[in-house]
């Protein structure tokens, strides 16, 4: 039987179990091992090259996982030192805070038991750390995880995204093609079938994620996503958080005038056009003059409600 | 964000060139008390030593790499800081009362509770809406134009009309 790839939680859980199981194993086979663990020989080899390279900190080859399994019979050589009580330093202890704040975010919320668990250890590093430190993971860590699964394997994926542009939230096939970063701000580009064409995901934004069995054929992809919207505006006030907004390169504009002009663009014009609206107060269009009319009629529409008597 | 963690456990003052909202280089001294993460972005929340005031930085507008100043254990946090509610800090929490078009403004919608006040329009929820950023909070109200009405407070509603009398003027 071809036993399943286990998923990334199940193989940290794993690795934090295998240290002191081969400590009260010492010499045991790679296979018995591995049924031990009830997982393929393969795996199990990759979690012991995994093991190899993790130790304590310091990282010196003395703090290293000392670990033989060459000869098919798996043993730790430095099992003393490994075991020696270490005190961590406060440094330590935030980014373990830290890392725990994002663990919290990927465990089911029904594990009543895990998270009473999390409680309770970041209570007592809080203690003795003060509340420095806190991380509101915006990627549920667990949708990442699918991704790169089916990145991995090949496979499609269905997702529920909520499209801040279209205001709507919908579920799409998509076919998985890498993830990325745009500006600090994770993505995932894909074919989407519903669109067919590419298009760019924040992984914020995914609500649900789920593997499917096979991938669809990228076929008849148009060119419609390769169309380029551009505009020409002048930033007049609040310069760091628009260009922030625009996707600008923010470096300090040294020896120039308060006013600036730059060209932004996006393969939706409908985000030029939100944009816009949102920074009314801020940026002004100079070109192309239908863009600065649609947004004008967007203002417009806005305003006849504002006056409306029953939206006083 | 390693010096300014061991900056903040050693309670030592740091500095640092940030950037300013007019994009100038700004030299910031602060005494640091916490860092976290909001929006997908750290923060560096800490005492500013000429402000007179608890100030954030988001980590990625500074330039260069932070100095460490002075002697360890040089500042206590101020008792009134806490990271949780950010009390202590510039922005206190308002509340706004908008009109949101039926399930339209989905993320405005996600932070809104209903109005105890009855909507007698229909195709519209009246909804309340916690914000603590007043310009960041204009800004995502305008995103969603005319699907988003704000009612109260008067000075937001006002704000946002005179933006949009504007946008009118510019490109009606």
């Amino acid at each position: 039987m071809v036993k399943q790839q286990s998923t990334p939680i199940a193989k940290t859980a794993r690795l934090l179990d295998l240290v002191p199981f081969i400590t009260t194993h010492q010499g045991i086979s790679v296979k018995d091992l591995a049924n031990e663990f009830d997982v393929s020989t393969d795996e199990l080899l990759d979690d012991l090259n995994t093991l190899w390279m993790c130790g304590l900190p310091g990282y010196t080859p003395l703090e290293l996982i000392d670990l033989s399994f060459e000869s098919g019979y798996v043993s730790i050589r430095n099992a003393e030192i490994l075991q020696k009580v270490r005190l961590l330093t406060k440094e330590e202890l935030v980014v373990i805070a830290i890392g725990l704040d994002f663990l919290r975010e990927s465990i089911d919320q029904d594990r009543d038991d895990l998270l009473s668990a999390l409680d309770s250890l970041q209570k007592r590093i809080k203690s003795l750390i003060g509340d420095i430190a806190q991380a509101s993971p915006t990627v549920d860590s667990a949708h990442r995880a699918i991704i790169l699964r089916a990145l991995k394997e090949r496979k499609d994926i269905e997702i529920e995204y909520h499209s801040l542009i279209r205001d709507e939230v919908a579920s799409r096939r998509v076919t998985p093609i890498e993830l990325g970063e745009d500006k600090g701000i994770e993505v995932l580009l894909a074919y989407c079938n519903k669109a067919s064409g590419f298009r760019t995901f924040r992984l914020d934004n995914v609500r649900k994620a789920a593997l499917l069995e096979a991938s669809a054929q990228i076929a008849n992809a148009t060119n419609e996503a390769n169309s380029l919207f551009t505009a020409k505006c002048r930033i007049n006030s609040r310069l760091r958080t628009t260009y922030e907004r625009f996707r600008i390169e923010t470096s300090p504009l040294a020896h120039r005038d308060k006013d600036s002009v730059i060209e932004v663009s996006s393969f939706s014009q409908d985000w030029l056009i939100r944009n816009f609206m949102s920074t009314l107060g801020n940026a002004e269009i100079l070109e192309p003059s239908d863009l600065a009319k649609i947004v004008g009629r967007k203002a417009k529409a806005t305003l006849d409600l504002y006056r409306n008597e029953n939206f006083a | 964000m390693q010096i300014a963690i061991s900056a903040i456990t050693a309670r030592q003052r740091i500095s640092f060139r940030y950037l300013s909202e007019e994009l100038k280089e700004q030299e910031r001294r602060i005494d640091p008390y916490a860092i976290t993460s909001r929006y997908g972005h750290w923060y560096l929340f800490g005492f500013d030593t000429e402000k007179k005031g608890i100030r954030s930085f988001r980590l990625d507008r500074l330039s260069g790499d932070i100095a460490l100043e002075g002697k360890v254990g040089a500042f206590e946090v101020a008792s009134e800081f806490d990271l949780s509610s950010q009390t202590g800090t510039a922005e206190e929490v308002s509340t706004a009362v908008l009109r949101l078009r039926a399930g339209r403004a989905l993320a405005l919608r996600s932070r809104a509770i209903p109005s105890a006040k009855k909507s007698s329009i229909s195709g519209w929820d009246l909804v309340e809406i916690k914000f603590r950023d007043r310009e960041r909070f204009i800004e995502e109200v305008l995103w969603y134009s005319d699907d988003a009405i704000v009612i109260e407070p008067p000075d937001l509603r006002g704000e946002i009309i005179s933006r949009l009398e504007l946008g009118v003027e510019r490109y009606g």
